[in-house]
């Protein structure tokens, strides 16, 4: 499995151009509830892409830090997809996101103390048993804090990658709006971070709505986030690098242009480490 | 210090109801900049203006015969009702057709028939195809068929039909089989005597006995045959396959 290398996230609408010419990046991002126990066209792409690209598994429901028992079909379904594409990473995210058996189709945030610390650490070691491999765990975009946090995230996540053994997906965009939206410094949220632990980063764009950004993956990176990625890779080194889209969604072409440029700066990045 | 099943409880409190229960909010913090309550209310309109996207793009001819705003309204209601309990988003929708039933009965057919064409859209790959040359004649009246498992016949009322431009004659009701083919999702008005022979085969009776439902005389037998040949044809049959002897 490669260590490096650039790549894009699976969308619907260029689902028939992927078919057709399959991909030309060294890893393709699916996201897992759209291709959980289905057949048809989704099927099919992902068939084709993993004949080019290294497959990643990125799912939104896991709900690790929730509450609610895990469901053994979800996870039934996740290991059967991830052994039928021999996916090379499941990823899900630091948030819960079902409460009392209802589903927020949503990312929301958790507090940072030592009660919700041991909490994730047991879900998280749950997940990896029930899988049967290491799970790689995402920074999410927040819009609130809870009075009953006590640690900083980097720190919080430090302890949680520790303590369970996982690894780690650093979006760098959500870095930023985080950032942007709760006030705290994002270099010093990168320079916390347990460089060993990463395993590939994020990359996407967001709306500034005045008063906060919300993370809408639907617009460039900007220059700031570019910044930040550049700060990161001097830090951990060559990293694998997914640029995300989910709205305003450009061409195929307009996606991996994106991902070249991303290849572009990464490499800079390391030049002016090495130097 | 609060549990932690308090605070999200309470999380989902805030993203549930407007305005956000004061015993909720104290959870939070929020300064000059934005309140915790503007705050919270990012996650709250992006809880329900995603799910009433998806159930949009579940059933765009529903949005289209209500209209942007009545959709709207009765998309949150429905929601209200039915909070999501599946990972998948096109699944936020699978309880509308019968919520639509005692909300909007004037569209329940449109919904039936859009949540049908979703399930056959997302459903599993057929194991395999069957085809005319692969049946075994000495077995094939005692066989049962097994249909691939995107087919499903749904019952519509005739404004159902025409919202999609379907040609159809005057009935009350009519049943609708609904398939995928490959990755193209399929829709066919079914005659009463073929909907009635494929409801018994789709319980699991003998060919023989598909086709016996057809009037015995040498008409009907024609129909019969020209029937299952068309099943085929569709590619509706994965297999047929024995009856297991009790």
């Amino acid at each position: 499995m490669s260590t490096a290398g650039h790549g894009i996230s699976l969308k619907s609408s260029h689902y028939d151009e992927l078919l057709e010419r399959g991909l030309t990046v060294e890893w393709a991002e699916a996201l897992t509830e759209n291709f959980l126990d289905r057949g048809g066209r989704p099927s099919a792409v992902l068939e084709r892409v993993r004949a080019d690209a290294q497959i990643i598994l990125h799912g939104v429901s896991m709900s690790i830090g929730g509450l609610d028992p895990f469901d053994p079909a979800y996870f039934r379904a996740l290991k059967e997809l991830r052994r039928r594409i021999d996916a090379a990473f499941i990823s899900d995210h630091l948030c819960f996101g079902s409460v009392g058996g209802h589903q927020g189709h949503d990312l929301w945030p958790l507090p940072m103390n030592e009660d919700s610390l041991t909490h994730l650490v047991a879900r998280v070691r749950e997940a990896q048993d029930r899988l049967g491999e290491r799970l790689v765990i995402e920074n999410v975009s927040a819009y609130v804090t809870y009075r009953e946090s006590d640690m900083s995230e980097p720190a919080f996540l430090s302890a949680l990658l520790e303590e369970a053994d996982a690894g780690m997906l650093l979006d760098v965009n959500n870095v930023y709006v985080s950032s942007r939206n709760l006030g705290f410094d994002p270099i010093a949220y990168i320079d916390a971070l347990p460089r060993d632990r990463v395993r590939y980063i994020h990359l996407a764009g967001h709306a500034d709505h005045g008063t906060h950004l919300v993370d809408n993956h639907g617009s460039p990176v900007c220059d700031e986030v570019w910044a930040l990625y550049a700060h990161a890779i001097a830090r951990l080194g060559s990293t694998p690098t997914i640029v995300e889209w989910d709205s305003n969604l450009p061409s195929l072409d307009g996606l991996l242009a994106e991902s070249e440029e991303a290849r572009r700066r990464e490499a800079r990045a390391l030049e002016a480490r090495a130097a | 210090m609060t549990d932690l099943q308090t605070l999200q409880r309470d999380f989902w409190r805030a993203v549930r109801f407007d305005p956000t229960p004061t015993d909720a909010l104290a959870h939070f913090e929020g300064d000059e900049r934005m309140s915790s309550a503007e705050r919270l209310a990012v996650y709250r309109n992006m809880y329900w203006y995603r799910q009433v996207e998806a159930l949009g793009e579940t059933f765009p001819q529903l949005r289209e015969a209500l209209g942007g705003e009545p959709f709207t309204k009765l998309a949150c209601r429905y929601l209200r009702a039915h909070p999501s309990a599946r990972p998948t988003l096109e699944h936020v929708g699978q309880f509308l057709p019968a919520f639509a039933a005692e909300h909007a009965p004037a569209h329940a057919g449109l919904c039936r028939l859009e949540w049908a064409r979703v399930e056959a859209l997302v459903s599993r790959d057929p194991a395999q195809i069957a085809t005319a040359a692969g049946i075994d004649p000495t077995s094939f009246g005692t066989s049962r068929v097994r249909f691939v498992p995107s087919l499903s016949v749904v019952e519509v009322d005739s404004a159902a039909l025409t919202a999609y431009d379907e040609t159809h004659e005057p009935r009350e009701i009519y049943e609708v089989a609904v398939w995928r083919r490959r990755f193209t999702v399929r829709q066919l008005v079914l005659e009463p005597e073929e909907a009635a022979a494929l409801a018994l085969a789709r319980t699991g009776e003998p060919v023989a006995a598909v086709l016996a439902s057809f009037n015995g005389d040498e008409a009907g037998i024609r129909r019969a045959f020209q029937m299952m040949s068309r099943w085929l044809e569709r590619q509706w049959i994965e297999t047929f396959e024995p009856i297991p002897s009790s």
